[in-house]
């Protein structure tokens, strides 16, 4: 599955880019259900992985990196969540989704492969990364 | 084995640690302008043959890739169908769970 960027997320966009209601730094959350992001979802629609060690990460506007092209797109370091142990209530990471600092607003969200953490050391490794074209 | 061996405390071995690495990808431009060419949209909930689902790609052949999700909205499975057999699905045809209540802006996403 690709990026998706669902309706929430686009009116934020525009609302930051016409300097309508500032922009906040992104959080990056892994989700524990299997679906598939779709232009209706909110926040709300996911449920957040929990416990092995798990924690959201915050990836702050100061630190991304712009480069305009085609397409033109921003980057963030490798963002690594490292386990303790098995996730709790729901056991697999199906994707991830991001979310405004001080809103909750979804912003994006994306599918990938799934991984189920089982042991101590067991990681994800995600590079953030968003296009505009 | 030696003699002391028999009494050495058996170590299991350690688990191995897993790794995945997730790269996000964005839509191709050419899939982007596919499907807009068609009316459709990236994570548009649609109504095939074999029921309601997400669509999320389409291919090199101009078939749709699409998720067909549960009465949960949770993924079932993935199908490509040929693209006169999709329609925008409507409002009782996604399931509860995927709505969201701001109906004003469902109906503006063209879903009724």
């Amino acid at each position: 599955m690709t990026l998706l960027v669902p309706d929430t997320g686009e009116l934020v966009a525009l609302k930051a880019f016409l300097n309508n209601t500032a922009a906040t730094d992104p959080i990056y959350k892994l989700f524990a259900t299997n679906i598939t992001p779709a232009e209706t979802d909110t926040a709300g629609t996911y449920t957040e992985a929990a416990g092995g060690g798990y924690a959201a990460k915050t990836c702050a506007g100061a630190s991304w990196t712009f480069t305009g092209g085609a397409p033109s797109h921003a980057d963030f370091a490798q963002q690594t969540w490292t386990f303790t142990g098995a996730l709790t209530t729901n056991s697999t990471a199906f994707g991830y989704f991001v979310v405004g600092t001080t809103s909750g607003t979804l912003l994006w969200a994306e599918a990938l492969t799934s991984f189920t953490p089982a042991n101590n050391g067991d990681q994800i490794l995600l590079t953030p990364k968003i296009t505009a074209d | 084995m030696g003699l002391f061996d028999r009494f050495r405390k058996q170590v299991p071995p350690a688990p191995s640690v897993r790794t995945v690495v997730w790269e996000p990808r964005p839509l191709p431009k050419e899939a982007r302008f596919a499907l807009k060419k068609l009316e459709l949209r990236p994570g548009m909930w649609v109504m095939t043959p074999n029921g309601a689902g997400i669509l999320r790609d389409i291919t090199a052949a101009g078939d749709l890739d699409v998720m067909l999700t549960d009465q949960d909205g949770v993924n079932k499975l993935g199908i490509y169908t040929p693209v006169g057999s999709v329609t925008q699905a409507t409002l009782a045809q996604i399931p509860s769970a995927r709505l969201h209540d701001d109906i004003d802006k469902l109906n503006a996403q063209g879903y009724y």
